[in-house]
């Protein structure tokens, strides 16, 4: 084996990419050059997508009225299945509005974590880091709030603007799950041990979904063969972001993502939303220099 | 080593030694190692200047593989009541010790993964949580970090 073969090799994931400010670029270029300088990794891919992602007029590329090619967890399916077809070991997820530290991939794979995220914010007040706890009753999802500098601890999701993941999450995913059809089409795993039997293939009536007994009913049938659609790693399903549902699948596999402190991104907007805005906004909150 | 309690899972038939910290820093170990080391409020009580070396001593005498359990007093937290001039005698108390345990050093939790980092280690887990603490003959929650550490030897 070669010195080169022994690197570890990390896709670049750029779910909706578009138009991006100026400023974005340099410093991203910054990074990938800055890992590769390193000698300890390779870059392996750069896959970017564009995104229709229905949600403060990202739709619209600044400018114009052009709407982006597809929904983002379209994309990031894509990205997954390009990913997992060639043999990179890691993906490094970043958004086209999030610039990582430039030191990010380095630092993250030495961690030895197989999904590992760093912290970015909302880009407008409360500017919480994008990155949750799940209400143990509710199920609803609470960014963490009033984190520990320089910490590193388990969380029940992240976003993908900053997010370094193995290839082995991935395929422990789709190990362990089937893909069922829903009766408006649409795709969804189920982890293989909350299929109960007996197994339908096909109904013979198509019946609308109904709630009975404080259930809710659907009949599903299992993603036929010859339909190609990408497995569902990342959806946008019941108003939530797409990365919500990726967190809950690894998860379900046992691997839940760890959320690093000391990476902090900037999040262009307009402008870059920075660690500082979340710290005025928290100090504000405590009553601290007022 | 330290007075808090903490809770760590040992193997059934774990051998477990307690040493004062002033002790393990002027033993010579030689080539042993353990598999689990837990250095628990006490590296507070270095001066600053010392902290390093005591760290580095940790990670050396970890076992291949082997769990670092380092919890000190969180010194951010117990700042803000300062700043907020709120009167909190825990909080002094997690700055400034006490008079039969003065603390010499205040960790940031960023600054103490550093050092571990530094000293070669691999940082696992590294947060803030509360600890039971005796103050003036009261039982307070105290605010700690916390962090556990591996180490990988070729």
């Amino acid at each position: 084996m070669t010195e080169e073969n022994k690197k570890a090799v990390v896709d670049i994931g750029v779910a909706c990419s578009a138009h991006q400010s100026p400023d974005w670029w340099s410093p991203v270029m910054a990074m990938l050059l800055n890992t590769e300088r390193s000698g300890e990794i390779t870059i392996g891919h750069i896959r970017t997508v564009s995104s229709a992602l229905p949600d403060h007029n990202k739709n619209n590329t600044i400018g114009n009225v052009k709407k982006r090619w597809s929904l983002t967890d379209a994309n990031r399916n894509e990205i997954s299945k390009g990913f997992l077809d060639q043999g990179s070991d890691w993906i490094f997820w970043m958004d086209d509005d999030t610039v990582p530290p430039t030191d990010v991939i380095t630092h993250l794979i030495k961690l030895g974590l197989p999904f590992v995220a760093g912290l970015y914010f909302l880009p407008r007040s409360p500017f919480n880091p994008i990155a949750y706890k799940r209400h143990k009753d509710s199920g609803l999802y609470a960014p963490v709030y009033n984190y520990p500098r320089g910490g590193l601890f388990e969380v029940d999701s992240v976003g993908m603007g900053c997010t370094l993941i193995h290839r082995s999450v991935y395929e422990k995913i789709l190990a362990e799950h089937i893909v069922y059809e829903r009766y408006n089409g649409a795709l969804f795993p189920v982890h293989k041990s909350q299929v109960r039997k007996p197994e339908v293939k096909e109904h013979r009536v198509r019946r609308k979904p109904v709630v009975k007994a404080g259930q809710y009913r659907e009949q599903v049938t299992q993603q036929k063969v010859e339909d190609d659609r990408n497995f569902p790693y990342y959806l946008l399903e019941h108003g939530r972001t797409e990365d919500h549902h990726f967190c809950e699948l690894a998860e379900s596999v046992g691997i839940k993502p760890m959320l690093d402190t000391s990476v902090i991104c900037d999040h262009y907007k307009l402008k870059a939303t920075t660690v500082e805005d979340y710290q005025e906004e928290l100090d504000e909150a405590e009553g601290i220099f007022k | 080593m330290g007075d808090v309690d903490i809770q760590i899972n040992l193997p059934e038939d774990a051998e477990v030694t307690t040493v004062r910290l002033e002790d393990f820093i002027n033993t010579d170990y030689g080539d042993l190692k353990f598999d689990i080391i837990a250095c628990v409020h006490v590296l507070q009580t270095l001066w600053s200047h010392e902290v390093f070396d005591a760290i580095q001593k940790l990670v050396d005498t970890l076992a291949n593989k082997g769990e670092l359990y380092i919890h000190v007093p969180g010194i951010e937290q117990a700042v803000k009541p300062l700043i907020k001039n709120t009167l909190d005698p825990v909080a002094f108390y997690l700055i400034w010790g006490s008079e039969k345990t003065p603390f010499h050093t205040g960790f940031t939790l960023m600054w103490l993964r550093q050092l571990v980092m530094k000293a070669g280690g691999i940082v696992r887990n590294a947060n803030v949580g509360l600890f039971d603490l005796e103050y003036s003959g009261k039982k307070v929650k105290g605010i700690e970090h916390h962090l556990l550490a591996t180490v990988v030897r070729d």
